[in-house]
């Protein structure tokens, strides 16, 4: 009776602790009083800008979006004055992803060769890479559009003295005009062929993974797949009474180039400078990657008897991935973002848009709203991959 | 055999193993050197001969200080020459700075602000002698700065610490000055520009958005919800979207939020923006030094009776913030380089000098000596905060295991 040991605690908890004392007391009423301080505070400022708006006679409502636009925009999906609002910020999403895929895309080649340079054992390569990096990353990216646009793109020469370069491309003042493809009767064949590469590709992969189930033994499972489906893919292209594709050169005529894609000086001016920019953060990110594998880890599979290629692919790799993958969506991040720029150039991003669309309806906080909901669903949309990812790749560990 | 052959030998022994040493390695090399010089050669023939420097000339004062009036110039170049022996004094707490880099460090500063004390250029005859008094002053309190703290007279960093945040204000009272004063005449802020902003916004913005970082950073880990879901929202919302979106609406809403009467000057709203901006990033990185703390520091400090606030300020923060030093130093690279959106707002800092250089009628189509100048600009103060951060990760150790 007298030694349960629960009876001394209860007798404790008998005496009661003050209410200033208890931490679930404090804790409560410290949030409390931060809720107050900044309830009172957005409080004032909300009173604030609303009786400010209502002195201007605004409202914030989104119905002016339906409005005509008034102004017109040449870059993108095909936009007249005449559209909406609505269009308008749409064209320039588009725009926004269409330079910001493209950048990402080009960016991790170029910043993984230069990160890969700067590893290498050739004094020229590693100093050059190094030089790239130390000049390209100190430079602010404003600078740096400012001056691929002003002093490189709108410096090209006129359009009947574009500079032709190898696989007739051409550049001038007006932009660049790349060879492109166009559909002809038959691509939509075509597509269905490739439907049918795509299908016996994977076909042939479920049949080796049932072999190697089978039989233990494991092997590439990339090669042979990849085999059948360009096999197919491309013996269709003969098979077709028609090539299914026609590759369209620019050429000249008249006062401007026909066929072939054109990209805007505006558009090259960002993709440039972002992916230079860009690059330079990526080729130090692939080199962190690549030295925080152990080099034990390349000796141990040398030693286990696997070639260059399999320790690369195999051991070194994945490995650096790991350290790589989450700090590059990082940078794909800061790109699409940094894309915002394109409005000192004047390419007609989502930023620029909405910029315009802001001065022209003169409904400035829908349009803030609007901006920020989009910017920041795109970063939702990569941190949930970067997650992702992470949790996939994690290490099992106790 | 003559040392001058050998040194040849060697020389070609150096080439082969670093150049030529496989096939493979030696068309790299060869391609290299062709990629350098196709890029390399037009830009220094454009350099030495074709470039019109006369816009950079006849421009120093814009670049440097903006519209700051030409009498009143001492004020910034008293700032500058107080800059260099605080800047000397620091760079001094870095044990693993040689002489030979601290040197170097001085020549680069000493560019750098030279720069900014150019700053009268045609304006007044008779600056400029005075001018190169304020540089060899900054030079000599810069070498006083660096010998006094090499002889550890002090506690070095709280003493730097106090003094970086003083001379933060004592530069903001020089430059600004008060209505009615003969001795410092009031220079309102928009006169303000160049380089001299570019590095009052950076300096404000790191100083202003630390403490709130480490705010943030706090009310993330904390376990009470409200707060934690507000600073978890507030970071990142603002991390989320672009800077310049925040510089819009720093535009748009700040005069908005405030009643009609509580005018804020264009500055003062982009200060506000930068500061939440670099805040949401510092606190990240904060928060990196504090998740990378062992637990039983916590534990350890409870078991001590310190209260909460005590083991924050005494316990973990020191530990947490020292553990990121460096990641702190990127972030205020970054946010100088960032510094140059504030143009598109409006201000005439360093990029919208260059702006407005190149507008200039009479310098029409000079846009890429204005550029390569700033970039240079640009390119030397990070390049110098980059060799600092360096330092300090060795100095501090982080990332040896």
């Amino acid at each position: 009776m007298t030694n349960n040991p629960h009876s001394s605690l209860h007798k404790s908890e008998a005496i009661r602790i003050p209410f200033y004392r208890n931490v679930k007391m404090i804790n409560l009423l410290l949030q409390l009083l931060f809720f107050l301080i900044i309830g009172i505070l957005a409080f004032w400022l909300l009173r604030n800008m609303f009786s400010g708006l209502a002195q201007q006679n605004l409202k914030i409502q989104f119905g002016f979006m339906t409005e005509e636009a008034g102004f017109s925009i040449s870059e993108g999906i095909e936009f007249s004055s005449k559209n909406s609002y609505w269009k308008a910020f749409q064209v320039g999403a588009v725009n926004t992803l269409y330079v910001s895929v493209l950048g990402i895309l080009l960016s991790t080649v170029l910043g993984t060769l230069i990160g890969v340079g700067r590893l290498s054992h050739n004094f020229l390569i590693n100093t050059l890479s190094t030089a790239y990096v130390e000049i390209v990353r100190n430079i602010p990216l404003l600078v740096q559009l400012f001056a691929w646009y002003h002093v490189v793109y709108l410096a090209l020469p006129g359009i009947r003295q574009s500079i032709p370069l190898p696989g007739s491309i051409h550049l001038s003042n007006r932009g660049a005009f790349f060879p492109w493809w166009e559909g002809t009767d038959t691509t939509r064949m075509w597509f269905g062929f490739i439907g049918l590469a795509i299908l016996s590709g994977i076909g042939v992969l479920t049949i080796m993974k049932r072999k190697e189930r089978r039989s233990g033994l494991p092997q590439s499972k990339i090669l042979l797949p990849l085999l059948v489906f360009s096999g197919v893919s491309l013996l269709s292209i003969f098979a077709l009474p028609q090539y299914p594709l026609h590759l369209s050169s620019p050429r000249l005529k008249g006062f401007n180039f026909q066929g072939g894609i054109h990209f805007s000086p505006e558009f090259m001016g960002l993709l440039t400078g972002l992916t230079i920019y860009t690059a330079a953060f990526i080729a130090e990110i692939v080199r962190a990657g690549i030295l925080a594998v152990h080099k034990g880890q390349g000796e141990a599979a040398q030693a286990l008897g696997l070639t260059p290629l399999q320790i690369f692919r195999r051991v070194v790799f994945p490995q650096a991935l790991r350290v790589i993958f989450p700090p590059l969506a990082n940078q794909y991040l800061n790109l699409t973002k940094n894309s915002s720029l394109a409005l000192v150039i004047g390419f007609a991003d989502l930023f620029q848009v909405s910029q315009t669309i802001s001065n022209q309806s003169g409904n400035a906080i829908p349009i803030i709203l609007l901006i920020m909901g989009s910017y920041l669903s795109l970063s939702l949309f990569i941190s949930t991959i970067i997650n992702w990812f992470n949790t996939k790749t994690e290490i099992v560990t106790r | 055999m003559s040392s001058h052959t050998v040194s040849k030998n060697m020389m070609i022994l150096w080439l082969r193993k670093n150049m030529f040493s496989s096939w493979r390695s030696a068309l790299l090399s060869l391609g290299s050197l062709w990629l350098a010089y196709l890029i390399l050669v037009p830009i220094l023939v454009f350099v030495v001969h074709d470039a019109n420097w006369e816009v950079i000339v006849d421009n120093i004062h814009l670049f440097a200080v903006g519209s700051y009036p030409a009498d009143q110039l001492w004020r910034v170049f008293l700032n500058v020459v107080l800059l260099m022996g605080l800047i000397g004094g620091t760079v001094a707490t870095q044990t693993t700075m040689g002489i030979k880099s601290a040197s170097l460090f001085m020549l680069f500063t000493a560019c750098a602000l030279w720069i900014v004390i150019g700053g009268n250029g045609s304006d007044r005859e008779g600056m400029n002698a005075i001018n190169h008094y304020f540089l060899i002053a900054g030079l000599g309190l810069y070498l006083l700065g660096y010998t006094t703290t090499k002889k550890k007279a002090f506690s070095r960093a709280k003493v730097f610490g106090i003094g970086w945040l003083l001379y933060i204000l004592l530069s903001l009272i020089l430059l600004s000055g008060f209505t009615g004063n003969s001795f410092l005449p009031k220079v309102t802020n928009h006169l303000w520009g160049g380089l001299l902003l570019t590095l009052l916004v950076t300096v404000v913005g790191i100083a202003a958005s630390f403490p709130f970082g480490i705010a943030l950073a706090l009310g993330r880990k904390s376990e009470l919800p409200v707060i934690k879901l507000f600073c978890i929202g507030f970071i990142e919302t603002i991390r989320g979207v672009p800077l310049i979106t925040l510089l819009f609406m720093g535009q748009v809403l700040i005069p908005l939020f405030l009643p009609p009467a509580l005018v804020v000057s264009n500055l003062v709203r982009v200060m506000i923006a930068v500061t939440l901006f670099a805040a949401a990033y510092m606190a990240e990185y904060i928060r990196g030094g504090l998740q990378a703390l062992p637990i039983g520091q916590n534990e350890a400090a409870q078991a001590l009776g310190l209260n909460r606030v005590q083991t924050n300020f005494l316990i973990i923060l020191p530990q947490a913030i020292r553990a990121v030093i460096p990641a702190l130093v990127g972030e205020c690279i970054a946010l100088f380089k960032d510094t140059s959106l504030v143009a598109i707002v409006g201000l005439l800092d360093l990029t919208g000098a260059a702006k407005a250089a190149i507008g200039q009628p009479n310098f029409i189509g000079l846009e890429a000596e204005v550029f390569m100048t700033i970039a240079l600009v640009y390119w030397i103060f990070s390049y110098l905060m980059s060799i600092y951060s360096q330092n300090l990760e060795r100095q501090l150790g982080v990332g040896i295991r």
